[in-house]
């Protein structure tokens, strides 16, 4: 090295080093902003179907919000983005036997009433019709500090109904002319594992006032 | 070195302006890490950290002060670190050790830039059974006017959502390749739907008329941008768009990320006599090779459903490389193939894998330089023991 050091000039070195910088640095710079936004055109492979974007986020989130409400998200359910359908919001609640799917719909005026809607659910797992509302039995729970009922139906064994489980809270807003279903369904051991886990969710809920209310 | 060159230079030089840089760095990385309370990573990453400057806000009122982003201190800190070399420091043995670790730091700066600069992050969504071709960025969208006439493959046209967000509130993009103008009416950088039926009467009387597709049944509201503490959420714009042709109206669309809700997120828009099929996404690029997802397993830690092991088993097929093998990906143990590194990243559901796909040209300089700081602290350590050993036998 000190013998290099007397037939490579120190000025040299370090002159050259600092044009280098200055030149890849100024490069760099000026490569990355070639990438303009613009009109892009090609070629693709015709597409057998359509697959889905990746969903939000490798695990489920801690909160989330839709305009209007409020809740606490239980960290293993996986948001589906845009929801499914009607659906305000959808969640994948994984299990073993296959993820249950949880939904949340609000519909206007009293979505077909309660009771036309609690045999619909129950024909959607296999069972027969109830005559009243009373005869439907519920656990209580509790959506923005107002009572309301959760309902448990279970595929009888022999039924062929695609629905194994399926959890319903439906929590009526007569103020607003809406009613919001909170729904779980999918596999019977999935559901009961994820059964908790609902309720602490639908009692999470809290229904944002819009100002002035 | 001549002297006047070393005038010019001290200044940069000094050890005050390098003490300046890291306090200066400090205070960007306090601050730009706050900041992902309020905004999304990205977006402070994109503001505070891949920046020549930004306007940063000093925590009350809406006040905000110029001050240095992260790429301007990066290329002042190697300036700086530059001229120390060309005006204090001599090549000598004694110093090789010195000169070595710096040389490491530079390439670690360097690393930092070309990462900052050419890094891309994409993700690939596989559901067993079924191939991917192509990764897409869940940072950035696209609207997609696909042809699908032509026999064999699809002739796809892409605007990006950030020229949409450009002519927002009325403005037109009429580029010459594209079948149609494009009146952007409103884009909402993250949005929800609602069903037509019990959205908000004040939304639905602000809402641009949809006459064409799903926008029909539901109505896109603005949200907040997604911030760093919203748990990996992304952004999910809409639009409500506005297509003609010479003049003519041919009506008005809302599309959205959120297109998925409906059965098929492409909606068609006939021009003359051809249709084509328009999509909201994220931005995709297609690879000139598949990933077929043969089998996807998640283990959980006993008895609770928190995620312990996730692995990916993929057959990964590229005929113009003769490439047909079968690749299990699985935490630490991602796939490296043609420049792209495809990591183990989510999942949804018990079948379907994400991988997070990343291009890095620059993915050595950091091992490169922390090999090279560990050397020249090793030689500076060897040169002053030997100095330290020589003089304690005289």
């Amino acid at each position: 090295m000190i013998k290099c050091s007397k037939y490579i000039s120190q000025t040299v070195i370090a002159q050259a080093w600092l044009k280098a910088t200055a030149c890849g640095v100024l490069s760099l710079i000026l490569l990355a902003g070639c990438e303009d936004e613009q009109v892009r055109s090609y070629q693709a492979p015709k597409a057998p179907a359509y697959t889905p974007p990746a969903p939000m986020g490798p695990a489920g989130r801690p909160h989330a919000a839709e305009p209007g409400i409020t809740w606490s998200l239980p960290e293993s359910w996986l948001p589906i983005p845009g929801g499914s359908g009607m659906a305000m919001a959808s969640f994948d609640a994984p299990g073993e036997s296959g993820a249950a799917k949880v939904t949340v719909t609000p519909l206007s005026g009293q979505a077909g009433g309660v009771l036309p809607n609690i045999n619909r659910w129950r024909g959607q797992v296999g069972l027969e019709p109830v005559g009243a509302i009373e005869e439907q039995p519920m656990t209580s729970v509790q959506v923005d500090q107002s009572p309301a009922g959760l309902i448990d139906l279970v595929s009888p064994p022999d039924a062929t109904a695609g629905i194994e489980r399926m959890l319903v809270v439906l929590v009526p807003r007569p103020q607003h002319n809406q009613t919001w279903f909170f729904k779980m369904t999918g596999p019977n051991q999935t559901v009961d594992l994820h059964k908790q886990a609902f309720v602490d969710f639908v009692e999470s809920v809290s229904f944002a006032e819009a100002p002035g209310e | 070195m001549n002297k006047g060159m070393k005038k010019i230079l001290a200044p940069v030089a000094s050890l005050r302006l390098t003490v300046l840089l890291f306090a200066l760095a400090m205070v960007l990385i306090l601050v730009g890490t706050v900041a992902q309370k309020y905004e999304g990573n990205w977006a402070v990453v994109d503001q505070y950290f891949h920046s020549l400057w930004l306007w940063m806000p000093v925590g009350f009122a809406d006040l905000r002060v110029p001050f240095v982003g992260g790429y301007s201190l990066c290329i002042l800190m190697l300036v700086n670190l530059l001229a120390a070399h060309a005006v204090r420091f001599k090549l000598s043995w004694k110093r090789a050790g010195i000169i070595i670790t710096h040389v490491g730091l530079i390439v670690l700066l360097a690393g930092e830039l070309v990462t900052g600069l050419f890094a891309v992050e994409w993700n690939m969504t596989i559901d067993e059974g079924r191939s991917a071709n192509y990764a897409q960025d869940i940072r950035v969208s696209e609207l997609a006017i696909v042809d699908p006439s032509p026999q064999g493959h699809d002739d796809v046209l892409t605007v990006p959502g950030s020229m949409l967000a450009r002519h927002t509130n009325g403005g037109t993009i009429n580029e010459p390749q594209l079948p149609f103008d494009i009146q952007v009416l409103r884009w909402m950088p993250n949005s929800t739907l609602t069903g037509r039926g019990m959205a908000d009467p004040m939304l639905k009387q602000n809402t641009p008329e949809v006459t064409e597709g799903f926008g029909t049944m539901a109505l896109a509201s603005s949200l907040p941008p997604a911030t760093g503490v919203d748990g990996g959420q992304v952004d999910a714009p809409s639009a409500y768009l506005r297509f003609s042709r010479d003049g003519e109206t041919l009506g008005i669309w809302m599309v959205s990320l959120h297109g998925i809700a409906f059965d098929d997120p492409r909606q068609p828009v006939t021009v003359g006599d051809k249709t084509y099929l328009i999509e909201l996404r994220f931005r995709r690029d297609y690879k000139p090779y598949t990933l077929h997802l043969i089998d996807f397993k998640h283990d959980k830690f006993v008895g609770t459903q928190i995620p312990k092991n996730f692995s990916s088993e993929v057959r990964l097929v590229d005929p113009t490389h003769n490439e047909d093998r079968t690749v299990l990906i699985y935490m630490n143990h991602p796939l490296r193939y043609r420049g792209e590194t495809f990591y183990q990243s989510g999942y949804s559901g018990d079948t379907r894998t994400i991988l997070q796909v990343v291009r890095n040209p620059g993915w050595l300089m950091p091992y490169i330089a922390c090999s090279l700081v560990s050397l020249g602290l090793s030689v500076h350590f060897g040169v002053m023991l030997r100095k330290f050993v020589s003089r304690t036998r005289r």
